[in-house]
């Protein structure tokens, strides 16, 4: 009997033990966070992986640049467009080969390439760019982000290989923000076909991109294949699987036993910990986006533009980046806008200054405080500890605040059936990611906080409306000058951000991956749109 | 026999019917709608209204829910069809005929490996009866019980995946793949298994039968194997067959924790799509497996128990 014991004991120690000695773990290591240079391409001395795996936390919803509302991460698999961001951030030509503007800047002329095939091995012409620009500036287009491209009145063919984009005023932001993801180019033939059902499945995808998508599970896997007549030559690795493990501690794991090759989307302690375990890196990026909690300017109290300010100024949010984001390398937000967005001037840090807060709250007639609630969905990174934080802030000024949590789904249902002024959207703040695809201002702040026609502010969601802000955005549309239009920009973000404060702007974010050393040639842009054509793991 | 094997079959029906409106009725209750969701929140800073009833009308939402209804199950009782996924748009029942293969197995093999250790642990309790062997035994069915699947799941990764290198963790791609993640729910089976058998093996080794077998010298080993845990066996099929239900629900959280492709990370994905069709006939063919799962152990009692009668 004793020995029975003893045998049992001894196992669950063993295990407990096991358990307990992770892979190598030096709990002294020292954590880096500087920003990585991205990889350059593998030399394609020695043997390489024929298949390489990315594990990420969710699915895209679709393989159509124009419908995508996830992010860039994937799409460039499979698509390319008229131009691009190099792994040095700057515009390179991609489809088009060059392009030139007309003396008066309204008029821009693109020459494409010509030895570039569809997977299915359909000649690209100027056809499928006219297809794709005419479903995506549409009146009736779905397009999420159609409003960056508005200012496009023509797109016309000149002949296979060259076709033209007038505007009505001249465009500073044409070419960047010809890089966003909606710009990517569609067979025209499927646009026929498929209509809104394209990229919804592997079959309906067709692109001038380095992989083939031969296969998605939703919500499991994608699997890509090299394609052969990719014009810019075949990518080094044959296969390129994106494996959906929406738990972020499997997803950790998945990497140190070596079944997957890159991580990304990982929880805090899990980025600390593997930063010392041999065989992984952990790569830290710049990253166009900012998280931050964004005002209902048409609530009962907060569309007093006093009360929002009392809110900015009770939250202090060097104490929420400490103590949440800074593990990971994250900083406070200076301004509306990502620090590598263009445009984007730093206003340093919201002050923390809950005197001014009773002050402005006195002034407004609310000295004794006032009442609402947070909307939190937990998708974004620490979202619901930096609730509770913001939350107990706000009561040492006198503001009662409680926080609503909801899954994506029923965010969306919320956003989505609001109606102006604020009906069906009782709360005072929400959650809220700023990040320009196009790395401009122009998308960073007019998309987001012009005032739209019908007074239904499109897509700020928080119907923020500021006359000077609007007056002032419309102007840097239009300046060709980048020195100018810098300063307009300046002088809406300090509205935005701090006299007529439209968010409460948190964390300055960054790109994260998780990979095993193995990896080369991986390189990935401040939009987190990675370069698939040098990616490739040594076996 | 075969009388009473048809009733139960035939009970089915208003059991599955109900457990179908339940399903059907309460899902539409949580706030969100797959169409707004499918389509995101386009320029307008909500998706033009038109379209969403277009594609409302296209799914067939707009209707009264009672039509919905009746549409659903008219389509499952007559065709067979269990629809067609919004997110996805393939047909479901290509993707459960997929995908249930995985969560079979899962729950079967975690039903086995449950059983086998929690009987044997029980048995044993049994036997020492109060003695140390007992105590421990039953503190582990306790810690095994009470232990959360994800947590376990993590334990055995971290030691069989990671630390020894001996076992997957991501996957489902052949008999290695499965022996966590089925080691993960049997472990949580073993408990109440462990439990059940010992009290029931306790009750039967009091009677005065067991007494008179052992003073007529009757070996321990085949009194407790032999008579004692026959008779003790139909309260251990009960808990077995109700455990087989919980482990058939509760393998969406192995699923996900061992990223296998089975019916509940299916259904789990519809919740978060709020895929109407995907969420009702996963959960109904959840409720027809655990139905048809319970029906059976019934029918075995009387092939344990021949004093069972059915009629």
């Amino acid at each position: 009997m004793k020995k029975f014991l003893s045998l049992a004991l001894v196992l669950l120690l063993a295990l407990g033990v096991l358990a307990g000695c992770g892979g190598g773990n030096d709990a002294s290591g020292s954590q880096s966070f500087g920003d990585a240079s991205n990889m350059p391409a593998p030399t394609g001395d020695g043997e390489y992986k024929d298949t390489v795996i990315l594990a990420t936390g969710s699915d895209q919803n679709y393989m159509d640049g124009q419908m995508n509302n996830t992010n860039d991460k994937v799409l460039r698999t499979v698509y390319s467009s008229l131009v691009k961001r190099d792994q040095n951030n700057e515009i390179v030509g991609d489809l088009a080969e060059s392009w030139e503007i007309s003396d008066d800047n309204l008029t821009w002329t693109f020459y494409l390439r010509q030895d570039v095939k569809f997977h299915n091995g359909k000649q690209f012409t100027s056809a499928d760019v006219k297809a794709s620009y005419d479903r995506l500036l549409a009146e009736d287009s779905l397009v999420r982000y159609a409003s960056t491209m508005r200012f496009i009145t023509d797109v016309s063919v000149v002949d296979d290989y060259t076709i033209t984009m007038t505007t009505e005023n001249p465009s500073p932001v044409m070419l960047a923000n010809l890089c966003h993801r909606a710009n990517l180019i569609l067979d025209a033939d499927y646009i026929e076909e498929y209509g809104l059902d394209l990229g919804l499945t592997a079959e309906s995808c067709n692109g001038t991109g380095p992989y083939r998508l031969v296969q998605w599970d939703k919500d499991e896997m994608m699997v890509f294949e090299a394609f052969d007549d990719y014009f810019e030559g075949k990518p080094p690795t044959q296969n390129f699987i994106i494996q959906i493990i929406p738990d972020t501690s499997s997803r950790a794991m998945a990497l140190e036993t070596g079944e997957v090759d890159i991580a990304d989307g990982l929880a805090v302690e899990d980025v600390l910990r593997l930063q010392d375990v041999e065989g992984i890196s952990v790569n830290f990026y710049k990253y166009q986006g900012l998280h931050g909690f964004q005002f209902n300017c048409a609530h009962e109290y907060l569309s007093d533009s006093r009360l929002r300010r009392a809110v900015s100024h009770a939250i202090n949010r060097q104490a929420i980046i400490d103590a949440l984001y800074a593990p990971i390398g994250e900083y406070c937000a200076t301004a509306p806008v990502s620090e590598v967005v263009f445009g984007y001037t730093d206003l340093g840090v919201v002050p923390y200054d809950p005197e001014l807060s009773k002050q402005l709250m006195e002034e407004a007639g609310y000295a004794d405080g006032f009442e609402f609630s947070i909307l939190v969905y937990p998708n974004y990174n620490q979202s619901l500890p930096s609730a509770e934080m913001i939350v107990q802030d706000l009561a040492a000024v006198g503001i009662t605040a409680t926080i609503e949590i909801v899954d994506n789904a029923g965010f969306n249902a919320m956003q989505g059936n609001r109606t102006y002024p604020g009906e069906n959207f009782p709360w005072g703040m929400f959650i809220m990611g700023y990040g320009p695809s196009s790395l401009d201002a122009d998308e960073g702040l007019r998309r987001l906080w012009t005032t739209s026609p019908d007074g239904n502010n499109n897509n700020n969601y928080g119907w923020y409306s500021n006359e000077e802000v609007d007056t002032l955005l419309p102007q840097a549309q239009v300046e060709m000058d980048p020195a100018k239009r810098i300063e307009i920009y300046k002088r809406v973000m300090e509205i935005v951000y701090l006299e007529d404060p439209a968010a409460v702007f948190t964390n300055q974010r960054r790109i994260i991956y998780c990979m095993s050393d193995k990896v080369e040639g991986f390189q990935v842009d401040m939009r987190n749109a990675i370069n698939y054509t040098t990616l490739a793991c040594r076996a | 026999m075969l009388r009473y094997t048809i009733k139960r079959l035939l009970q089915l029906i208003p059991t599955l019917l109900a457990v179908s409106m339940i399903i059907f009725f309460s899902i539409r209750l949580i706030p969100g709608d797959p169409i707004s969701l499918m389509y995101g929140l386009s320029e307008a800073g909500g998706v033009d209204p038109a379209f969403i009833e277009q594609m409302r009308e296209q799914y067939g939402l707009n209707d009264p829910l009672i039509t919905q209804y009746f549409r659903y199950m008219g389509n499952i009782i007559f065709h067979g069809d269990l629809g067609t996924s919004i997110v996805t748009k393939k047909p479901i029942m290509d993707e459960l005929m997929n995908r249930y293969q995985y969560t079979i197995v899962l729950a079967l093999g975690g039903t086995l490996f449950g059983s086998i250790i929690g009987i044997a642990v029980g048995i044993i309790s049994a036997v020492f009866h109060n003695k140390a062997a007992d105590n421990f035994l039953m503190a582990f069915s306790m810690i095994a019980v009470s232990m959360p699947s994800f947590f376990l799941g993590m334990i055995l990764m971290l030691v069989f995946s990671l630390n020894l290198g001996l076992l997957p963790s991501v996957g489902m791609k052949g008999v290695k793949y499965a022996i966590l993640p089925v080691a993960t729910l049997g472990l949580y089976a073993v408990g109440l298994i462990a439990r059940t058998t010992r009290s029931s093996m306790l009750d039967v080794v009091n009677q005065d039968y067991i007494r008179t077998a052992r003073s007529r010298g009757v070996s321990k080993t085949k009194i407790y194997l032999s008579h004692a845990f026959r008779n003790a066996l139909i309260p251990i099929l009960t808990a077995i067959g109700l455990r087989f239900g919980i482990l058939l629900v509760g393998s969406s959280i192995v699923e996900t924790v061992f990223t296998i492709p089975g019916l509940g990370r299916f259904m789990i994905d519809g919740i978060s799509h709020r895929d109407y069709p995907v969420i009702q006939s996963t959960m109904l063919v959840f409720a027809t497996t655990f139905v048809l799962v319970n029906t059976l152990v019934d029918l075995l009692y009387g092939f344990v128990d021949p004093r069972v009668k059915y009629d």
